[in-house]
């Protein structure tokens, strides 16, 4: 077996020296926040 | 027919070979084990492929093989010089025998290591690798022999 996917999306893939690179799952990209605007404050 | 006392040629040869318990008779549904050998020369974060007793042989778990229990010989201790963590398994499911565990666990420590059951009953589809995941950080010295027991399926 050469790669496969653990549940966790980790993934293992077989190296030249018969090895396994152990490759964690990508982090899911954090939402980006909503801009926001300044309202003026009347006085 | 003369007397025989001592019940020489009492049964004849033909009949005690189809009477004969050979190794497909006794074979089925035992206990069986293998002992897989990490010998340290791989200590990077990653998954060591175990070789066999001898360190140099490749070994495979059978096709059929339900996992039954595992005992960690340590011979050279685990150190880390960060929190490495230490996973067994076979290739396809890594954490077939234990999870990812601390380096200086009991269950990886020769004073307190005993036998443990397999973490998961996995079954192999085919014959598989024993692997040794190394996680978190590198480790910096060990040694160990694992002996796995595994019960062959039913057919």
């Amino acid at each position: 077996m050469d790669e496969w996917t653990e549940p966790d999306g980790t993934i293992y893939r077989k190296n030249a020296d018969g090895n396994y690179d152990v490759i964690p799952p990508k982090a899911s990209k954090p939402k980006k926040s909503k801009k926001t605007t300044k309202k003026e404050v009347k006085e | 027919m003369a007397q025989n006392r001592k019940f020489q040629d009492f049964v004849e040869n033909k009949y005690m070979a189809d009477d004969a318990i050979g190794n497909s008779e006794t074979d089925k549904l035992q206990s069986k084990m293998l002992v897989f050998d990490f010998d340290g020369s791989s200590l990077a974060q990653g998954a060591v492929t175990l070789l066999a007793s001898d360190g140099v042989s490749a070994q495979t778990i059978p096709a059929g093989s339900i996992l039954k229990s595992w005992f960690i010989d340590v011979t050279q201790p685990l150190n880390s010089s960060g929190s490495a963590t230490l996973a067994l398994g076979i290739t396809g499911t890594a954490d077939a025998l234990i999870a990812a565990t601390a380096f200086n666990n009991a269950a990886l420590v020769a004073a307190t290591a005993g036998w443990e059951f397999a973490s998961k009953n996995a079954k192999t589809d085919a014959a598989k690798s024993v692997i040794a995941t190394i996680g978190t950080a590198d480790l910096t010295e060990g040694r160990f022999k694992l002996y796995i027991e595994y019960v062959e399926e039913a057919l």
